[in-house]
């Protein structure tokens, strides 16, 4: 069973939601993910998180409501609906 | 739920495409003081003398056009998804055929000389339509619109056109023929170059640097929808009045009264929405803003002057003093106060990507100190009220030049800072990382 930590940097000055997101990311243990949630969609994290080993994937719920989870390349625990 | 991947961005530009424009043109703006020191008062005896125009393309071309499209170069994989091709190269050539280019027509302007001018006409002609057409294919194939994005693909085409009338208008230095309505193509080719170009660039760009950097809430939808599609419309009928025999008054004066609406709006709106925003702590940028957008609404105030009263022995005056709070007040702050996010945000960024969190990359702050930002930005707003006010006693026109002076050396020293570190800790970088610069 995959575990979730949310990190919620709704208004936050760039560049610290990626530099939190960064750090919640080095972290991970194995079979866990980021569901990193923030008032825009942070297009320049993705290349960074893909430099580093991770895996992303975005849904906009709202203009102002964007989710990303984040996990490890290869932790088929953490990732989301069978993704690794 | 609707789970899309999330789209994959590639790379911004390596860290030296947007820099070398960064780094010229404080330089230029300094070229230009120098150049105010060196005429003095005599500058604002009339705005047609050479040594007018040579200080204007110094500042517009040198400094704006400098940061300005440094800033696109870097802004347009992120903010449009389509990065521009070969961008070391486009940059590079825009860069070398520019520098020169700026020079030499500055240079012939006060030397009154065909051949500079002609070799700028080259010059300047090839390193715009290198970016114009390099932006362009970028925007043109962009997917979905953003306004930020249209906004961008105006600019371009007000740039485009700034450019050409700006040619023929060299040409007719270079080649000495004589153009029968100068002073009207000279002022359309104004117009086009600070509103099309400088204006909706900085409102297409403001949609998404105001709330991302700032945190304030977006701009109204209809305002980002409608605002520069009308003002790129509103340029167009006023260039095409321009062709009246008759009625040209009136034309201009309506379209004229709707673009200084279109511009108090966004200026207006801006200033409010800062006042909503979430950090209620003021930063250098934001303060940068609002001295730019107040500045913008005194000379769009001043414009209506000058335009019901053309006649008036003070209409010069005025013109000087509009164009001093349009360009050094509006322009240079906005792009002043955008550099200090930009300038710390990449270099975090580029860090960050060639550091792969092997090291820890410095925080912003550190980058780019508060102390240094803001004692330049405290020049930067001493300069333009004596800038401006030097339009109605000539004299002032030396401390407005030497404080701006001052502010230009230290801006330039505060991105050499910030660069350095980049520098510095780019060294630590894994060895098979590709050198970012």
């Amino acid at each position: 069973m995959s575990q979730e930590r949310i990190l919620d940097v709704r208004g936050l000055e760039p560049p610290e939601p990626l530099e939190r997101v960064l750090d919640a990311a080095a972290s991970l243990q194995p079979g866990e993910r980021v569901r990193m949630i923030h008032h825009r969609e942070p297009c320049l994290l993705y290349p960074l998180l893909e430099k580093r080993g991770f895996q992303h994937i975005a849904e906009a719920k709202a203009e102002d409501f964007h989710e990303i989870l984040i996990w490890r390349k290869g932790d088929a625990e953490a990732a989301p609906h069978g993704l690794t | 739920m609707d789970l899309q991947p999330g789209l994959s961005f590639s790379q911004a530009p390596p860290i030296l495409v947007p820099f070398r424009f960064f780094l010229s043109a404080p330089l230029f703006g300094l070229l230009a003081v120098l150049l105010v020191l060196w005429y003095g008062p005599s500058l604002l005896d009339s705005r047609w003398q050479p040594m007018v125009l040579a200080l204007t393309h110094l500042m517009t071309l040198g400094f704006l056009c400098m940061a300005m499209i440094g800033a696109m170069l870097q802004m347009l994989p992120v903010v449009a998804g389509s990065p521009v091709a070969h961008p070391v190269g486009v940059a590079r050539a825009v860069h070398w055929l520019l520098i020169p280019g700026v020079l030499l027509l500055a240079g012939g302007f006060l030397l009154g000389m065909p051949l500079p001018m002609r070799l700028a006409m080259l010059l300047l002609g090839a390193g715009f339509m290198i970016f114009i057409a390099s932006a362009g294919l970028s925007l043109w194939r962009a997917p979905a619109g953003n306004p930020t994005m249209i906004g961008m693909r105006f600019a371009v085409a007000g740039l485009l056109v700034t450019v050409v009338l700006g040619l023929v208008l060299a040409s007719n230095y270079g080649w000495a023929w004589w153009l029968t309505r100068w002073v009207q193509v000279t002022n359309l080719h104004a117009t086009w170059g600070l509103l099309g170009w400088v204006g909706l660039l900085v409102i297409g760009v403001s949609y998404q640097v105001v709330p991302m950097f700032q945190l304030t809430p977006a701009y109204p939808r209809p305002m980002t929808r409608w605002l520069s599609w009308g003002l790129f419309s509103l340029l167009l009928s006023g260039s095409a009045s321009f062709l009246l025999s008759e009625g040209k008054e009136q034309v201009t004066w309506v379209v004229t009264l709707l673009i200084v609406a279109s511009f108090a709006v966004f200026s207006l709106m801006t200033l409010r929405l800062q006042l909503q925003r979430r950090r209620r702590q003021s930063d250098v940028t934001l303060l940068f803003w609002r001295f730019g957008m107040a500045c913008l609404l005194l000379a769009l105030a001043l414009s209506l002057v000058g335009q019901a009263m053309p006649v008036w022995a003070g209409a010069q005056r005025v013109d000087f003093m509009m164009a001093f709070l349009f360009i050094a007040g509006f322009a240079v702050s906005v792009v002043n106060g955008m550099l200090y996010k930009i300038v710390p945000f990449l270099i975090w960024f580029h860090l960050q990507s060639l550091l792969m969190g092997m090291v820890r990359v410095p925080n912003m702050k550190l980058i780019m100190p508060e102390p240094g930002m803001r004692r330049q930005m405290q020049l930067h707003f001493a300069a333009v009220p004596v800038l401006a006010l030097s339009a109605l006693w000539p004299p002032l026109i030396y401390p407005a030049a030497l404080l701006f002076g001052a502010s230009m050396i230290w801006l330039e020293l505060n991105l050499l800072y910030a660069f350095r570190i980049y520098q510095k800790y780019a060294k630590l970088a894994p060895k098979e990382e590709p050198s970012s610069t």
